[in-house]
C-alpha cells in the first residue's frame, strides 16, 4: 500500500499541496480528478522523488527509493519513452531493466493499437506517442501504475476499446491511479474517485458506494466542485440583445445624463 | 568461455549512436590535436632561430590550446548527452526507476572521458615526438642541459 500523510509542496510561496493524506490499497482503480492547477501532477511527480516535499510517502512501509521505485510506473502526457529508438529497442531497454517486464502484454498491445514495431518513437504521430507511453507503463510489470492525462489527442474509439482491455488485462493486485479529465469515459473503469482541489483533497469515495447512493460520478465531482449549472444561462442571457446594459455602455454617466 | 553479453544501450543513451560519437570525437581529434596542435608545435620550433634557441617548454606556451577545443567538444558532447534524457520527451523519469543511481552518468560519461583520456594520450604523444625535432634541429648549437625537457602539465595550462 502506498501511504501519504502530511504531503505538502510549495512552489516559492504557493501552496500546490497543502497537507494532504491519502491511502493507495492493491488493486484499486483510482480515478483523480480536480481542475487545472488542482495538484493532481504535483502530487504523482511527489509520490516517485522528482520533487521535493515535506511529509511522508510510503511503499508498504518503506521510503520510496532505488530499492523499491521499479514497483511504480509511470505514464505522463508529458511523454518518458525514448523518441530516437523504436519500440522494439524500448522491450530490449525495459527487459534488461525491469526484472518484471510483461512482453506477452507489450506485444498484445501493440498489435491491438496497430503501432509499427521497428519506426522511431520521434516519428509517431501524437495519438501513437500517447499509445505507446501507455502501453510502457502497464508493461512495466508495476504493482503500481500511475497515468497522467494519457489520452490526450487520442480519438474516441481508441479510447474506448482500450478501457475495456485495460480492465480485463489487469491483474487483481495491479493498481492503477489515473489522471484525467475525461470523467463520464472512466466512469465505468475506475473503483474510487479521489477528487483534489487546491493542493487539498475535497472527496474521496468508492464508486460502489455512489452506485448504492444512485448517484452518477459526474454528478458526484460536479457537487464537490460546486458547480454552477446556471452560469451558461446566466452567461447567454448577459449576451442576448434584449438585457438591460450597464449604465456606462448606455453613454449614461453616474449623474444619469 | 562464458561469453559476456552487454546491455544494448550501456555506454550511451537510448537513441543516441554510440559510432556516431567516437566518429565525431575521432573527427575533432584529428582536425584539432592531429592537424591543429601539431602544425602549432611544429611552427613554433622552426620558426625560433637556429642561435637562440629557448627551452621546449618555453616553445609550447599556449600552444596546446587545440587539446583545449577538444576538451570542450568531449564536455559538449557528455552535455548532450544527458539533455537527450530531458529533451522531447521526459525518459528521465525512466532512468530514476531503471537500473541503478549511476547507470544515467555512465551512458553519458563514458564515451566522452574515454575521448578525452585519448585526445590527453595523442597530445602527450605529439608533444613527445616534436621534442625529437626540437634536439635534432637545436643539438648542434650546444644546447644547455634541460632545455629539452619539459612538463607536460604546465604546457597544457
Amino acid at each position: 500500500m502506498i501511504q501519504i500523510k502530511d504531503l505538502t509542496k510549495l512552489y516559492g510561496s504557493t501552496i500546490a499541496l497543502g497537507g494532504m493524506s491519502l491511502d493507495i490499497r492493491p488493486g484499486e482503480i483510482i480515478g483523480l480528478f480536480g481542475p487545472n492547477g488542482a495538484g493532481k501532477t504535483t502530487l504523482i511527480k511527489c509520490i516517485f522523488g522528482f520533487l521535493n516535499y515535506k511529509g511522508s510517502i510510503t511503499l508498504d512501509g518503506e521510503p520510496i527509493t532505488r530499492k523499491n521505485i521499479a514497483r511504480l510506473s509511470f505514464g505522463t502526457c508529458e511523454h518518458t519513452f525514448f523518441p530516437g529508438i523504436n519500440a522494439k529497442e524500448h522491450a530490449e531497454f525495459y527487459r534488461d531493466h525491469f526484472r518484471t517486464f510483461d512482453e506477452r502484454r507489450f506485444n498484445v498491445l501493440m498489435d491491438f493499437f496497430e503501432l509499427p514495431m521497428n519506426k522511431k518513437i520521434r516519428h509517431f504521430s501524437t495519438g501513437q506517442q500517447n499509445q505507446f507511453e501507455v502501453i510502457m507503463a502497464l508493461c512495466q510489470g508495476a504493482d503500481y501504475i500511475f497515468l497522467d492525462e494519457p489520452f490526450a489527442g487520442n480519438d474516441i474509439f481508441n479510447r474506448e476499446d482500450f478501457y475495456k482491455v485495460l480492465l480485463g488485462m489487469l491483474g487483481p493486485d495491479e493498481t492503477l491511479l489515473l489522471s484525467t479529465h475525461l470523467i463520464e469515459e472512466v466512469s465505468g473503469l475506475v473503483s474510487r474517485a479521489v477528487l483534489l482541489d487546491k493542493g487539498k483533497i475535497i472527496g474521496d469515495k468508492q464508486t460502489a458506494e455512489l452506485d448504492e447512493e444512485g448517484i452518477g460520478l459526474v454528478d458526484y465531482i460536479k457537487n464537490a466542485f460546486s458547480y454552477k449549472a446556471d452560469r451558461v444561462f446566466q452567461a447567454l442571457e448577459q449576451l442576448s440583445p434584449d438585457a438591460e446594459r450597464p449604465a456606462s455602455e448606455n453613454g449614461a454617466g453616474p449623474e444619469g445624463k | 568461455m562464458k561469453k559476456i553479453k552487454l546491455k544494448k544501450f550501456f555506454f550511451n543513451p537510448p537513441g543516441i549512436d554510440i559510432g556516431v560519437m567516437i566518429g565525431l570525437l575521432f573527427l575533432i581529434a584529428l582536425i584539432f590535436i592531429l592537424i591543429v596542435l601539431s602544425n602549432t608545435v611544429k611552427e613554433s620550433i622552426w620558426t625560433t632561430p637556429l642561435d637562440a634557441a629557448r627551452p621546449y617548454s618555453e616553445l609550447l606556451e599556449g600552444k596546446l590550446f587545440g587539446f583545449w577545443v577538444y576538451a570542450a567538444a568531449c564536455a559538449a558532447l557528455a552535455a548532450a548527452n544527458y539533455r537527450s534524457f530531458s529533451s522531447q520527451s521526459r525518459s528521465l523519469y525512466v532512468m530514476k526507476r531503471a537500473g541503478s543511481a549511476f547507470e544515467m552518468h555512465r551512458m553519458c560519461l563514458t564515451v566522452p572521458l574515454i575521448g578525452l583520456i585519448a585526445g590527453l594520450l595523442l597530445t602527450y604523444l605529439i608533444v613527445a615526438a616534436y621534442k625529437a625535432e626540437y634536439i635534432r634541429i637545436f643539438q648542434q648549437y650546444n644546447i644547455p642541459a634541460g632545455y629539452s625537457d619539459f612538463n607536460f602539465w604546465r604546457a597544457l595550462i
